[in-house]
């Protein structure tokens, strides 16, 4: 009895492991959705008191300003928790990826996402507080929007490109497959340089992405917006090719 | 005079009383093993753990599954099938160029839910005159 039930436990436990990781990177996602939705509501309380408070200048105006106040806060540092944590996982699913640039990025959120826990703890422990100290808080997160702006466009950026250089390798594996058994050269040209081509824009939306890694927050919109439309292109030179690859493979298998 | 023995193997010594009262908790520790407790608690954990996913298969929304509907198979197909085709491509080469096409178009270049969340990061507690 007792060697069944080690048996079921270490089973349990194994299955824990492999559970599919898609359940638990979707709740993340709804989790990030449900607080951002939340904020909003945060959003106009804050706004509304804020108003009452600079009509009517009373005691009891100000207090209620301030409780809405301190929600507003962590509730604004809970969807940035819950964003960088959708990002964290992002990474962690992005293909083609360095190793290193994959840690460097996880380590760098999950700072960010302690950094944010904290924040709120402290906002909420806060006793009494006034609206200059509110204001000094919301000022300390303030500081810190370059920093997740960049990140999002980095991992965004490595996500995207992870995708496109995986389905660009695969149509290269199977051009190399195709190359062997075709007698139309001419099409087997066409997907070639095709291939090349699509690789070509590539690179020139990595040289875009060392850009984003190093500029400023000011410079990185443009460059991500020039970025995908790199990958854009590679894409779709993928996909123009595309056709003529399956016509090699009717004619092979025709043969 | 009395023949009298030195004590040899205990036969001269009174007989020792044993404590029944320790027989019997002896015999309890060493006949009998009882269940442990974290085991117990590990299964009520499983059938917990297997509750909380049939829950949250039946409370999920079921995404519309791509039915692939595959003929049967003809008298020669069912003989036993080589990797590849005849031409020698791998077997499966058709369905991987049926699959890049769909990842490729799949590709999202906007993906609009992963933009930076509208915040404020300025936020105006008082407003000056």
């Amino acid at each position: 009895m007792t060697k069944l039930v080690k048996a079921i436990l270490i089973c349990f436990f194994g299955l824990l492991i492999f559970y599919p990781a898609q359940v638990l990177g979707q709740r993340e996602v709804d989790d990030y959705l449900y607080q951002y939705e939340k904020y909003r509501d945060y959003q106009k309380n804050f706004e509304e008191t804020r108003d009452k408070y600079l009509t009517y200048q009373t005691l009891t105006a100000k207090d209620e300003l301030i409780k809405s106040g301190k929600n507003y806060l962590v509730s604004r540092a809970l969807v940035l928790q819950t964003y960088l944590e959708v990002l964290k996982l992002k990474i962690k699913e992005t293909q083609n990826i360095a190793s290193d640039t994959r840690t460097e990025l996880i380590l760098s959120l999950d700072e960010e996402i302690n950094w944010l826990k904290d924040y709120q703890s402290s906002i909420n422990n806060l006793k009494n507080p006034d609206l200059a100290e509110l204001l000094e808080y919301s000022e300390k997160l303030e500081r810190k929007e370059d920093d997740y702006r960049k990140s999002s466009y980095r991992v965004l950026a490595y996500n995207l490109l992870g995708q496109v250089k995986q389905l660009q390798q695969e149509s290269v594996a199977i051009n190399f497959l195709l190359k062997e058994k075709t007698k139309k050269n001419q099409w087997l040209t066409t997907v070639t340089e095709g291939a090349d081509i699509s690789q070509k824009y590539i690179e020139s939306a990595e040289e875009h992405l060392d850009k984003i890694n190093s500029g400023g927050v000011n410079q990185i919109s443009g460059e991500f917006t020039n970025f995908k439309q790199e990958l854009e292109k590679a894409r779709d030179k993928l996909l123009e090719i595309l056709p003529y690859q399956q016509e090699i493979l009717k004619e092979v298998d025709s043969d | 005079m009395t023949d009298e023995f030195p004590p040899f193997g205990g036969e001269n010594l009174p007989p020792r009383e044993l404590d029944r009262e320790k027989i019997v908790q002896n015999y309890d520790k060493t006949m009998v093993k009882k269940p442990k407790n974290f085991l117990i608690i590990g299964l009520l954990v499983i059938v917990a753990f297997l509750l909380g996913i049939i829950t949250l298969l039946l409370v999920m929304p079921k995404e519309e599954k791509v039915v692939l509907v595959i003929p049967s198979p003809s008298p020669q197909e069912l003989l036993p099938s080589p990797a590849a085709t005849q031409s020698g491509l791998p077997i499966n080469i058709s369905q991987r160029l049926q699959s890049l096409q769909t990842s490729l178009q799949n590709v999202d270049f906007n993906q609009t839910q992963f933009l930076f969340p509208i915040v404020d990061f300025e936020i105006v507690f008082e407003k000056d005159n």
